[in-house]
């Protein structure tokens, strides 16, 4: 039962992320068209979930908002393992001071409310902080090139939900690499004279990755929930960009009058996250029989 | 009559919608205080085959055939009736002593609840029994011992513990799947000689299940070879090892004899 | 002299029993005191029973473990002294193989990956071609079809994991393979197999071979030379056929007795 579950949790993912990359081809108006005449329609056959208070095509809106959440939460998440792997590894690895180190840097950051950094991050406003990078000599083209493809707060998002949850990732991948290290086919490796940078890439890494794999499927439904509640919050992606997240904002206002503007998005993040769920748990199910 | 008779065991397990034989038209009689022993190497399904007997197996494997236990036929028998049987009149000693002794209770508590459930015996009653038990499988200073718990005894001592618990029982049939294998060599002597001795005494009939034709061979009157799920060949043990008739059979005694130590009679 | 590869100088290893708190409760004596020298073309095997610091003593050996006393000589210079390019020099010389074959191979590396690691790591062989030509060799050299190259180790039985072992050991043509319980977790037949295989190795390459075991009958057959362990020092030591027949300690006499499950000797 546990298998088809996760079966469907990927299913759906994979109807998302088509959706996603196809969103200009699947809808059929322009989520940023303003359109006043037209403003907080119930839901009927030419606007499938209805129109916000200007008019706009809520379906639409909602599609090209799966694009800000699918690449936030992976993206956020492949910093975060990317991050974790290397410190759990290099503090599992070497052991001592270092690890004592690392350790105490994950815990130290761990006990920080995340929601809190986050707050105070954001209202550093780092989007106008990045943009000044654009100017640097040398490197500037770079960077404007980077601003020009990617909204410069939304790296600023990636980058801080990323960051913020890379110590799980550590502990996880420095209690494996632990247990790993004494296991006969990395012995054999030292003995063969592997240095401790391929015995850390080929053998240890790869062979944690299990737990890891898991953790990382479960928290890219976290970091979308996190997004959502940022972007609820204001703090999150600017409209007129549509996000999941403000468009639930937008929606609270109307909420007597316009239901669909708030269950819609509603259940979009519901389902993505569930499935996430049910995914990341069916990959726990393979990875423990193995 | 023959203790324990075993007609057309067919033994396979189901896995990932597949079925992976294990036994295979396995037919074989235990006589009254006779030491039967079935020899294989691993995958062979002697394993298998001394645990279904009394339907031991996981659930997921399928047993067909015949085992009839003095008259009782116990793969179709209700679980009641099977659980007298069970641990009271055929017992069983594993190969690892370690993972069957329950790590939180005392050696003496185990060995009560056993011969308790068994013999019905209470009290002081039951406790001489305990000590007289410690002392048979050659534990010194039982009545201090007994208070220990399992962890505090070495691998032999264990396993005398779990022979102490399986015969406490007074059973009929003692199944011993590879008794000494996990033990030390100076160990596994004295363990074998300690099977031996008590078979002798208790005039048990035992099924000895071993991948080492050496061990088998200090204990065993009939032998029957398993290969890939198949008695392969089934004799006087006398007869196996010198003029074997199976292929099989001659290649495991080739082996065995290649290693033997050099001036002694044997392997 | 020239011929000695691996010796060992009053080698010691004890370790620090802990209690609960993690207060130090006395000494262990894992190894006590072990001297024993290897020389190319001779086969010598370590006889024990558990615990009694064989496995322990390998580590040594090849350096995994720092002894606490004494010190291990390969090719003449001390292993603790010895770094970078001149350790990995010293890693051509002794090689090991190890007991449990399930876990002896990175079970996501395939056969050609695991056989290329040595060669990649003391630059054996430049190139893909070349590499690929020296491990379809070493799996020849163990009895292993070319074909096994892309297999998986869960796709292997146990015989052929430690054949794969053996292969990746001798890939950097070591002048002495010490073999740590190699045929322990196999059958009779297929560690017979394993022990025949060693046998040929080391009368085609010419490399010494250090063969531990808990079973003195499988030592007896393929070893010149016997070290009975117990306790962490070795006991006696002497040529095979003479100690089987002539053992002087009472200890050694047990393990031959027990070796062939005599039940009626005391």
């Amino acid at each position: 039962m546990k298998n088809k579950l996760s079966l469907i949790g990927g299913a759906v993912l994979a109807i998302l992320a088509v959706v996603a990359v196809a969103a200009p081809w699947v809808t059929s108006y322009d989520p940023l068209a303003i359109n006043l005449s037209d403003a907080l329609l119930a839901p009927s056959a030419q606007h499938w979930l209805g129109t916000d208070q200007l008019g706009r095509d809520v379906a639409s809106r909602l599609i090209y908002g799966t694009r800000i959440s699918l690449v936030i939460g992976v993206v956020s998440v492949g910093l975060a393992v990317l991050v974790g792997t290397a410190v759990g590894a290099l503090a599992g690895f070497y052991g001592g001071w270092l690890d004592g180190f690392l350790m105490r840097l994950v815990d130290t950051l761990l006990s920080i409310p995340t929601i809190f950094l986050l707050l105070a991050l954001i209202a550093m406003d780092p989007g106008e902080q990045l943009l000044r990078l654009a100017a640097v000599p040398g490197a500037g083209p770079v960077f404007k090139a980077l601003f020009d493809a990617v909204d410069p707060q939304l790296l600023v998002l990636m980058a801080v939900i990323g960051l913020m949850s890379w110590m799980g990732v550590a502990r996880l991948v420095r209690a494996e690499v632990l247990s790993l290290k004494e296991r006969e086919f990395v012995l054999a490796a030292r003995v063969l004279g592997a240095s401790p940078l391929r015995m850390m890439t080929r053998h240890l890494i790869p062979n944690a990755m299990g737990p890891v794999l898991v953790s990382a499927t479960l928290g890219v439904g976290g970091a979308i929930l996190t997004e959502s509640v940022l972007s609820y919050l204001g703090l999150g992606v600017q409209p007129p960009t549509p996000s999941w997240g403000n468009i639930l904002n937008e929606g609270r206002v109307a909420l007597g009058v316009a239901w669909w503007l708030t269950v819609s998005p509603g259940v979009c993040i519901f389902v993505t996250v569930l499935s996430f769920n049910l995914l990341g748990e069916g990959l726990r199910e393979r990875f423990s029989r193995s | 009559m023959s203790l324990l008779t075993v007609e057309n065991l067919e033994i396979a397990y189901r896995h990932e919608g597949r079925r992976i034989p294990a036994a295979e038209g396995v037919s074989f009689a235990v006589e009254p205080g006779e030491v039967l022993a079935l020899v294989g190497e691993s995958g062979s399904g002697k394993s298998s085959v001394a645990l279904a007997l009394t339907r031991l197996l996981p659930p997921s494997a399928e047993c067909s055939g015949a085992v009839r236990f003095e008259g009782t036929e116990l793969l179709t028998a209700p679980e009641h009736a099977l659980l007298r049987i069970r641990g009271g009149r055929i017992a069983y000693v594993f190969q690892d002593p370690a993972g069957s002794l329950n790590p939180v209770l005392t050696i003496g508590e185990q060995l009560l609840e056993t011969i308790s459930r068994h013999s019905g015996a209470r009290g002081a009653g039951a406790e001489a029994r305990v000590v007289e038990w410690l002392e048979r499988v050659g534990i010194r200073d039982a009545a201090e011992r007994l208070r220990a718990y399992p962890h505090e005894f070495s691998g032999g001592m264990q396993q005398r513990v779990m022979i102490a618990m399986a015969l406490a029982g007074q059973p009929e049939l003692l199944v011993a799947d590879e008794p000494t294998t996990a033990l030390d060599v100076t160990v596994q002597v004295q363990i074998l000689r300690l099977l031996r001795d008590l078979q002798h005494s208790l005039k048990l009939s035992v099924l000895l299940i071993s991948h080492d034709l050496t061990v088998v061979e200090r204990l065993a009157h009939r032998i029957g070879v398993m290969s890939q799920g198949r008695l392969v060949e089934l004799g006087r043990a006398e007869q196996v090892l010198r003029a074997p008739q199976h292929p099989y059979t001659k290649e495991l005694l080739r082996y065995r004899s290649m290693l033997s130590l050099p001036g002694r009679r044997d392997g | 002299m020239a011929n000695e590869v691996l010796e060992a100088r009053g080698l010691s290893k004890a370790y620090a029993r802990r209690g609960m708190l993690r207060k130090s409760t006395g000494r262990v004596q894992a190894v006590d005191g072990v001297s024993c020298r290897l020389t190319r073309g001779e086969t010598v095997g370590l006889v024990g029973e558990s615990g009694c610091g064989k496995t322990t003593l390998a580590k040594l050996l090849v350096g995994l473990v720092q002894p606490t006393a004494g010190e291990v000589l390969v090719r003449g210079t001390p292993l603790a002294r010895l770094r970078g390019s001149e350790l990995l020099a010293a890693r051509r010389a002794v090689q090991l193989i190890f007991q449990d074959p399930m876990h002896s191979l990175n079970p996501r590396m395939t056969v050609e990956a695991i056989l290329s690691e040595p060669l990649i790591i003391h630059g054996l062989a430049r190139g893909q071609i070349a590499r690929r030509a020296r491990v379809d060799q070493l799996l020849a050299s163990v009895r292993l079809p070319a074909s096994y190259r892309t297999r998986l180790p869960r796709e292997l039985s146990g015989g052929e994991r430690q054949r794969v072992g053996i292969a990746r050991a001798i890939a950097v043509d070591p002048d002495c393979l010490i073999c740590d319980e190699p045929i322990a977790s196999l059958d009779v037949s297929v560690g017979a197999q394993i022990l025949e295989l060693l046998r040929s190795l080391r009368e085609e390459r010419g490399m010494g071979l250090l063969f531990i075991s808990h079973d003195l009958r499988a030592v007896a057959w393929l070893c010149d030379r016997l070290m009975v362990m117990r306790d962490g020092r070795v006991i006696e030591t002497g040529a095979s056929a003479g100690l089987l027949a002539q053992p002087r300690d009472p200890y050694t006499a047990l393990l031959i007795r027990s070796a062939s499950l005599d039940l009626d000797a005391v």
